[in-house]
């Protein structure tokens, strides 16, 4: 499903990403761990499109996002570690935006925002502009925008953050459920906790470097993920 | 503190201003020199000078030793500056003090409110000094070139124009303050805040103009003028005789226009974290389930683009507010008509009105400048834009869309009302109405032009990007040079030419670099944009 070849990306003479290999099939959650600063964002900004880089290749479902960026962003979702939304919007109308991009028909996304919005608990509040939401409700509707078009590989950046107990346990079967009907899930988290139980393939970087990647098993061992992650980050 | 928060500010300020720092196409940021800017705005400001030298020039009969009205003509240049200076900086004041997205990171600091407040209007001040500056230095050579002059009335005039710049501040923030105590508590607050600066400033503008119609009795009976003046126009009187080195008038003045100031920022400062955190007068609304129409990719960029427009005060007021001036100096050329058409032809202007249909919508709906500050208000938003499947020319579509849609429709029915009064034929009408149209196109070429090569997306107050950024101040004063340049050579070319070939000629002028501009719009500037 997704393809990441010799990744590079400088930032001037700054090298953040360093020749980063790394394959997620369908079906997969892939998690993806290191430190701050450790070049995480800059892979999955490189991975949706948001920053060109240097060298390297990335495909998505075989397409390439240098050659044909907008095939490939027809195919994933992105969520962002801060959810910046239009903030002068009101949530149904952001989500109206969302779904008229994609092409979604009325009855379609009728049923999705039903359906999405109602497992995060904002149905009532999509009627008020988005500048009055909390950190949290912008992330669920950030969440809601990403799955509302069926992406075969969604990109998330920290997503847990902000949400509440029920809407984390809630993401994460949603998460589940997206990978077993054939989808792909890509993200990062700083909570070793939930990797450890919820993916399937975790890839640690450090300093731009993969210094370990695999199934979870491959990658801990015997060990805690936490454990193996202390190490490998001393 | 203060010092941190004013390095803050400023280094915002000049940002938006001088936006020295790019992003090259592989992200990294580089800094390019700011002689640029200088330059243009070097330009702009001269530009202006000029044109108040024109008024200072034309009140120097003042200045003759045998009439002696020095203070007056300084009351009249003071006025002039108060005017001109609250029309630049008040629609972007409600925002510039109350709407910063770093009100809550500020306040739980521990900053007092009255520093933020002062840091704020500190901003206000300086583009009141902006504005005003164009329209005192011609006052102030004029006075040099007719009337004699010594050091202390130089400093006495420096001294009067920083005071007429407080005072500009004053107006400016006071309007803030009214239109921010009563837009938080409606509903719909930008559209509501909107309509209250428009109002407010009509009210403004109206005394103004009464003030003005007084000092112009005053001027034609200047017998009279002590005994009125002292009674009605102290404030303007100490305003003139203090630019005129007389201490005692100037210490008044000072001393109104500072007790003014520091009442209301006493004020403004009480109110300061109320106003900003009040959330009453918002109903929750309940959403209820409806099905959707389904919309194209670009209706939906062009839906979005008009929320956004809408949604926010400061937008509206600074992008918007030539719609509103259309029809209201059409209607008044139209009811004056009778008097200004043998005036204007008396100057030899005889083709007046071939050439005002086309050029009055023009010139107020350059004013306009909605492209330009619309890249750096995707701000922090813009990582949807880049993710979503929508080509970059599909984006700038939109906002040219939007721009041409706001625009137009008023403009054509200005035209179209204007030509049919001064009796133009119907070929000229329709010509003057694609010249019109061909005119805004290129003006929302330029505004977007502006707005993808400079702009600035890391603001932390929507005023900046509006209303105090570069790309704003050249989309705006360029749409005005385009709409001048374009008009004015109408009054003497439609004496010698059918007003039809003339507007024939025109559109055809306007549409070469529309062309050039439209093709670098869907290949440079599509590019620009996705590497931002």
């Amino acid at each position: 499903m997704l393809r990441i070849e010799h990744l590079t990306k400088k930032y001037g003479e700054k090298l953040a990403v360093d020749d980063l290999t790394l394959e997620i099939a369908p079906g997969e959650i892939y998690g993806f761990i290191g430190h701050n600063g450790a070049g995480k964002t800059t892979t999955l900004k490189s991975v949706v499109g948001i920053l060109k880089f240097d060298a390297g290749e990335i495909t998505i479902d075989g397409v390439s996002i240098k050659k044909d960026p907008l095939a490939c962003k027809q195919k994933l979702a992105y969520i962002p570690d801060n959810p910046d939304l239009y903030d002068f919007m009101k949530g149904i109308e952001y989500l109206n935006f969302i779904a008229d991009v994609f092409g979604i028909s009325p009855e379609a996304r009728k049923e999705k925002i039903a359906t999405l919005s109602g497992v995060f608990e904002i149905t009532e509040n999509l009627a008020q502009p988005i500048s009055s939401y909390s950190h949290g409700m912008k992330q669920k509707l950030a969440i809601i925008g990403a799955f509302l078009h069926d992406p075969k590989l969604i990109v998330m950046d920290e997503p847990f953050v902000g949400l509440d107990p029920k809407a984390a346990h809630e993401l994460k079967g949603m998460m589940r459920e997206h990978c077993d009907r054939g989808g792909a899930i890509f993200f990062s988290t700083h909570v070793l906790e939930v990797a450890e139980k919820l993916c399937d393939k975790v890839a640690i970087i450090k300093e731009g470097r993969l210094i370990r990647s695999g199934s979870m098993e491959e990658v801990k061992g015997d060990e805690s993920l936490e454990s193996v992650f202390l190490e490998l980050e001393d | 503190m203060l010092k941190a928060l004013l390095k803050k500010q400023f280094r915002e300020l000049g940002q938006s201003l001088f936006p020295t720092r790019k992003k090259d196409k592989n992200g990294n940021i580089r800094t390019r020199s700011r002689a640029f800017y200088v330059l243009i705005y070097s330009l702009v400001f001269f530009s202006l000078t000029l044109t108040f030298l024109g008024l200072a020039f034309g009140l120097s009969s003042f200045l003759d030793p045998a009439i002696g009205l020095y203070s007056l003509y300084f009351s009249i240049v003071g006025l002039v500056a108060i005017l001109f200076g609250v029309f630049g900086s008040v629609f972007s004041t409600y925002s510039s003090l109350y709407l910063a997205k770093d009100n809550d990171t500020l306040l739980s600091l521990p900053i007092p409110p009255a520093a933020i407040l002062f840091v704020r209007m500190l901003t206000v001040f300086v583009m009141s000094a902006f504005y005003t500056l164009p329209v005192w230095i011609p006052g102030m050579v004029v006075f040099a070139i007719f009337a004699k002059t010594s050091l202390v009335t130089i400093l006495s005039q420096l001294a009067t124009y920083l005071l007429v710049c407080i005072f500009v501040c004053f107006l400016s923030a006071l309007l803030g303050f009214f239109v921010a105590a009563i837009a938080s508590r409606l509903k719909n607050k930008s559209i509501a805040a909107a309509i209250l600066v428009v109002l407010f400033l009509g009210v403004y503008y109206f005394a103004c103009f009464r003030m003005g119609n007084i000092m112009t009795a005053l001027i034609e009976n200047a017998a009279k003028i002590g005994a009125f003046a002292d009674k009605y126009l102290l404030f303007l009187v100490w305003l003139g005789e203090g630019a005129c080195g007389q201490g005692l008038s100037l210490l008044l003045f000072a001393l109104v226009v500072l007790a003014l100031f520091a009442l209301l920022y006493f004020i403004l400062s009480k109110t300061f974290i109320a106003i900003t955190t009040r959330k009453v007068g918002e109903k929750k609304a309940i959403y209820h389930e409806t099905t959707a129409r389904k919309g194209s990719v670009s209706s939906a960029l062009l839906k979005k683009e008009w929320k956004r427009f809408v949604g926010s005060t400061t937008y509206l007021l600074n992008a918007g507010l030539g719609v509103l001036l259309v029809p209201i100096f059409t209607v008044v050329l139209a009811v004056k008509s009778k008097d200004l058409l043998p005036a204007l032809a008396s100057m030899g202007l005889a083709s007046a009105t071939a050439v005002l249909p086309y050029l009055v919508p023009a010139l107020f709906l350059s004013m306009n400048a909605i492209a330009a500050p619309s890249i750096s208000l995707e701000g922090k938003t813009l990582w949807m834009l880049k993710t979503l499947p929508v080509t970059p020319w599909q984006v700038l579509r939109a906002k040219l869309s939007l721009h041409m849609l706001v625009n137009a429709p008023m403009g054509v029915v200005a035209t179209i009302f204007l030509g049919v009064w001064f009796g133009l034929d119907v070929l000229s009408i329709l010509l003057a109405v694609l010249a019109l149209v061909a005119v805004l196109f290129l003006s929302a070429l330029w505004c977007l032009f502006w707005g993808v090569k400079k702009p600035m997306l890391d603001w932390t107050n929507e005023a900046y990007p509006i209303k105090q950024s570069a790309p704003v101040m050249f989309a705006v004063f360029g749409g005005m040079g385009l709409a001048v340049v374009s008009g004015i050579p109408g009054f003497l070319l439609c004496s010698v030419l059918h007003p039809a070939a003339y507007y024939a000629i025109l559109v055809v002028v306007l549409l070469v670099p529309s062309f050039f501009l439209f093709r670098w719009a869907k290949t440079g500037g599509a590019k620009l944009l996705e590497e931002l």
